[in-house]
């Protein structure tokens, strides 16, 4: 039986190639509430495919529970609005930065939510941005920026679990600490139902952002470090 | 007032190759083996067809018709995915499904309900295979252009789709986009044709019955029908293959199964 601060549970989770390669093999993980955690390894280790395998965006074996039960198909959803998945190459659609960070707010699962305005602006701010980025065209953005508005689009909708792939690579030094402070700061603001968990080549990345690390090689784990 | 060609009339008619022959040799466009062999399947498909539909025609016996339909239906789907760039799983079966579910029904429409059934009960297979085939040609256009404009959409924004999944989006909430624009592209041919038809051209089937006598107010009564039919066939004919598509890499746990889109690896010529 789960503890109740445990918000997601893996238990041997397997991934294979269409030939039957092992990309991901024997992965045991117990998320808990108020956990930040860092998947380290080499390139090749298998980070990524892991952060999409809890964000259930690919098919794997193995045995996932969130909140101590299985996810049904039909619920995946509404399981990625709380479990939710920052691709390191990060994806806009055409048109402005308003028009991508309200695109989560036209997804079903969203359509409760409202626009806030102001935390947005606070946002913005942070990164030395002002309101006249919201206007700003998307295929004109820089990579970083970019990164800005994948962490923007996915607070908006509040989740439970952000699963952050390599998501401060393409930043300068000071967004980096702005990302990761309004990162800490979300995880604060219900430490006891957040977690993060952070995909990163960088030791120095990991000493700051996580107090657990899980380390891979192979597409097996290494160690765990609590 | 019909005029029938001799052998001899068709025959110069053909010469008129050596016109694309000699602008192919002039310029080098190295056409000229790719010219013999259209020309010669052009001579050979339609002559073998003419051949077929004498003996249909005269026989116009139900289970030859059924037959002659099937083998339309199931050579218009194969050609239908032929050349699209990217191969999707089950992409032949989905455009047999799509194609005959399609046309077969348009088909059947014009016939039972625009036609009429006693027009048409005494020689059935003088209006089944004409109306089929003008169906099955243009809705294998549609099928073909909206199936390319899928496999593009989805290789080219997987990073949009994947986002959009990631934020808690349905697997028709992250691929719709793509979905629109398959369709869309599909379509476009046969509405540009609506626009411009007799402004530009005389379709063929009007042609044909001006050719044969018929006033050109019936003619024209023909055509409109064909142009309706047409739409319809290539709407619901693009939309079954897109969505059935759309089905087969979407899973139900709103996956995006990506690694099924294949590239072509050879694009032969016809």
């Amino acid at each position: 039986m789960a503890s109740p601060d445990t918000l997601l549970e893996v238990r041997n989770l397997e991934r294979r190639t269409r030939d039957g390669d092992v990309l991901l093999a024997g992965i045991d993980l117990t998320i808990r509430a108020g956990e930040r955690w860092a998947i380290g390894g080499p390139t090749g280790a298998g980070k990524s495919l892991l952060l999409r395998s809890l964000a259930l965006l690919d098919h794997s074996e193995g045995e996932l529970l969130w909140r101590g039960r299985p996810v049904q198909p039909s619920e995946i959803p509404a399981y990625r609005s709380k479990v939710t998945y920052l691709a390191q190459n990060v994806a806009v659609i055409d048109g402005t930065v308003e028009d991508n960070l309200r695109l989560p707010l036209s997804l079903k699962q969203h359509h409760e939510a409202s626009w806030p305005e102001d935390r947005i602006l606070d946002w913005c701010r942070r990164f030395q941005k002002d309101r006249s980025f919201l206007s700003r065209d998307s295929s004109d953005l820089s990579g970083g920026e970019r990164q800005m508005v994948s962490l923007m689009r996915a607070l908006i909708i509040e989740p439970t679990l952000l699963l952050v792939d390599e998501g401060t690579s393409a930043l300068d030094s000071k967004s980096v600490n702005v990302f990761e402070d309004m990162i800490d700061e979300w995880l604060h603001q219900q430490s006891e139902d957040r977690a993060v968990v952070w995909v990163t080549h960088s030791q120095e990345l990991t000493d700051r952002v996580a107090d657990r690390i899980l380390s891979l090689e192979g597409g097996r784990m290494r160690e765990t470090v609590a | 007032m019909f005029h029938a060609l001799s052998y001899l009339d068709v025959a110069i008619a053909a010469c008129l190759v050596l016109i694309n022959a000699a602008i192919s040799l002039g310029l080098q466009l190295g056409l000229e083996k790719r010219l013999a062999w259209a020309s010669f399947r052009t001579i050979v498909q339609l002559s073998l067809v003419g051949l077929v539909l004498e003996k249909v025609f005269a026989l116009q016996n139900w289970l030859l018709m059924l037959g002659l339909a099937l083998m339309m239906t199931t050579v218009a789907a194969w050609s239908a995915v032929g050349r699209v760039e990217h191969k999707m799983p089950l992409m032949k079966i989905n455009s047999l499904l799509s194609i005959f579910a399609s046309s077969w029904f348009v088909t059947a429409v014009t016939l039972f309900a625009v036609i009429g059934h006693d027009a048409w009960k005494d020689h059935p297979a003088h209006y089944i295979i004409p109306f089929l085939g003008l169906v099955l040609g243009n809705t294998l256009n549609g099928i073909s252009l909206g199936m390319d404009k899928l496999g593009d959409q989805l290789k080219r924004r997987r990073g949009e789709i994947e986002m959009i999944l990631s934020l808690g989006g349905t697997r028709w909430e992250a691929a719709r986009s793509a979905v629109q624009n398959a369709v869309r592209t599909g379509m476009i041919p046969i509405l540009n044709s609506m626009l411009v038809v007799g402004l530009v051209s005389l379709p063929g089937v009007m042609t044909g019955q001006l050719l044969s006598g018929t006033s050109p107010i019936e003619a024209v009564k023909y055509q409109i029908v064909i142009m309706f039919i047409i739409a319809a066939g290539t709407a619901l004919g693009t939309i079954s293959v897109v969505l059935l598509s759309y089905r087969r890499l979407f899973n139900t746990s709103h996956q995006f199964l990506y690694d099924e889109i294949r590239d072509s690896n050879s694009r032969s010529g016809s």
